[in-house]
């Protein structure tokens, strides 16, 4: 059988240019490691529907979402105190005929409905199946060679959807395997609680949902954050940090996850909960500056195989079904025009450009560097936030104004007034980019 | 060379490793997909794979002084090939084996 599009794998990004090419009426072959897709795949996670509506319109009808996020929480942790900020808001709900602003998913399922769509719109899939390498003639990428009997598939266009272990693009120096501080690892578990608990106790209605990001001493000095998205029947609950930092700081991910899971101000929504499942995944945070080469002749990378992650704001998924689009509507002009040569196909360079992708991947290219190099803002704010809050909020007979003054003298102690106006100089500076 | 439960920032532990491996689901073909590349000798390097792979693959013999690999442990995460890229050779398991998420 010919194809004009090989799809290697069956994740955000891979199942997002197989609905557009398979709807444009391309013979399009997905190849999948997994024995179903999504069986291999992991996030936190949430989906914003912006990105997602573009794929599939009515999406929110039929596919396995859990909870709209309708509030979203920010805590920062000291020792032994926890500053809270939230935000909730109506317009983030679902309206009639309209879905809501983001969805918490679990992708194993997921990602078998999403494949199934690819399926509806006439794309084959091959399950149970590894691609091993690229086949590359005159420097043309000409198809995949998988784990198969006679493995060898030929198509004048491949597109990477490999994930963050791109071993095929890595293996022909399409991007490099990234190095330990460029790299996130997060462990999650999935724990079951009945629908009334959940509600109960996250103060929120059948048709609400509550994010929680915990920043701070949480994390034991590691990079990253913990955080709790409430699903339907369950919970996921998971902490992540560079793979440097718990190889460095000798922290098993596994056990910060019980520090995560015991500690005080989460341990209230999670009693009596079961763990159904445990697991772990890698987020690639390059970012920018690391880009890989999206573009080659008869080649394309998307997703997390081409580093389209912005850790800060969480998202991925939506970088994943925006490039995985923008790759399939590339090759449909490419099959048309029968020209799979990069000179062709750097349109979907051009299109990354144009979208918020790689608009947003250049705004924080240096912030990741910057987090890296000063670490000890993610240790010292937090207790500088926690000891002001505590200063004004302890009513002990002292006269607000005196503890105004105290609050601001010890403040200072702890950082000068110049090395505050530095730091705050210097993060606006990589935020404001 | 030092054991996971060494380590300088050992955080409570009320499930285990064990425990929470098994919770998920695995289909294994018996066949391993992790090897360890060069000389014996310079596995030093490798002792931080003890606590940052997040399933506890990796574990000092304490009578042979060697690593094991219990890559039927393995959740396919992919953290000690970007950990230690000279030395662990990590590829995926054969099509359709290895971990099946449920949830995910």
């Amino acid at each position: 059988m010919n194809f004009d599009v090989i799809i290697i794998g069956a994740g955000a990004a891979g199942n997002a240019a197989a609905i557009t090419l398979a709807k444009g009426g391309a013979k399009v072959l997905q190849i999948e490691r997994g024995k179903f897709p999504g069986e291999k795949n992991l996030m936190g996670g949430i989906i914003y529907s912006s990105s997602l509506e573009e794929l599939v319109p009515d999406f929110w009808k039929n596919a396995p979402i859990e909870r709209p996020i309708t509030e979203q929480n920010y805590w920062v942790s000291d020792k032994k105190t926890v500053t809270k900020l939230g935000y909730s808001d109506d317009a983030f709900k679902a309206k009639t005929e309209a879905p809501a602003h983001a969805y918490t998913v679990l992708r194993s399922e997921f990602d078998k409905w999403m494949a199934g769509e690819a399926k509806k719109h006439g794309a084959m899939l091959l399950p149970a199946t590894v691609v091993l390498d690229l086949i590359v003639e005159e420097g043309k990428v000409v198809g995949v060679v998988t784990d198969r009997p006679n493995g060898e598939i030929r198509a004048p266009l491949v597109i990477s959807g490999e994930g963050v272990n791109a071993f095929v693009s890595w293996k022909r120096n399409f991007g490099n395997k990234p190095k330990p501080d460029e790299v996130a690892l997060v462990v999650k578990e999935v724990i079951e609680l009945p629908e009334d608990v959940i509600e109960d106790r996250f103060q929120i209605s059948a048709n609400e949902g509550a994010s929680y990001e915990i920043f701070g001493d949480i994390t034991k000095g590691c990079l990253g954050y913990a955080f709790l998205y409430t699903n339907r029947k369950t919970v996921s609950i998971g902490v992540g940090s560079l793979v440097a930092d718990f190889a460095n700081n000798e922290i098993a991910s596994y056990e910060l996850l019980e520090h995560v899971k015991n500690h005080k101000s989460i341990k209230p929504f999670l009693k009596g909960g079961k763990t159904i499942e445990y697991a772990g995944h890698l987020i690639p945070e390059g970012g920018y500056k690391k880009l890989p080469t999206l573009v080659a002749d008869g080649f394309l990378m998307t997703g997390d195989a081409a580093l389209m992650v912005n850790a800060v704001h969480r998202e991925g998924s939506n970088f994943a079904f925006v490039s995985g689009r923008l790759a399939g509507e590339v090759a449909l002009e490419a099959i048309k025009n029968k020209d799979f040569s990069s000179n062709f196909l750097n349109a979907y360079r051009k299109k990354l450009e144009d979208s918020f992708i790689l608009k947003d991947l250049r705004s924080y290219e240096d912030v990741f560097p910057f987090f890296r190099k000063r670490r000890d803002i993610l240790n010292d704010y937090p207790q500088l936030i926690s000891y002001a809050a505590k200063s004004l909020l302890t009513v002990d007979g002292t006269p607000k104004g005196k503890k105004k003054k105290n609050m601001v003298k010890g403040v200072l102690k702890m950082k000068s007034p110049a090395q505050i106006v530095k730091d705050l100089y210097n993060l606006l500076k990589v935020l404001g980019k | 060379m030092k054991d996971s439960s060494d380590k300088k920032n050992s955080v409570t532990e009320t499930v285990s490793i064990e425990d929470k491996l098994f919770t998920i689901n695995y289909d294994h073909n018996h066949e391993t997909h992790i090897t360890c590349i060069g000389d014996p000798k310079e596995w030093e390097v490798l002792n931080p794979l003890q606590w940052t792979c997040p399933a506890k693959v990796y574990t000092k013999n304490q009578d042979s002084g060697n690593l094991d690999i219990d890559f039927e442990n393995c959740i396919e995460c992919g953290t000690c090939q970007i950990l230690c890229p000279d030395h662990i050779l990590w590829v995926y398991p054969k099509g359709g084996y290895g971990i099946r998420n449920r949830c995910g």
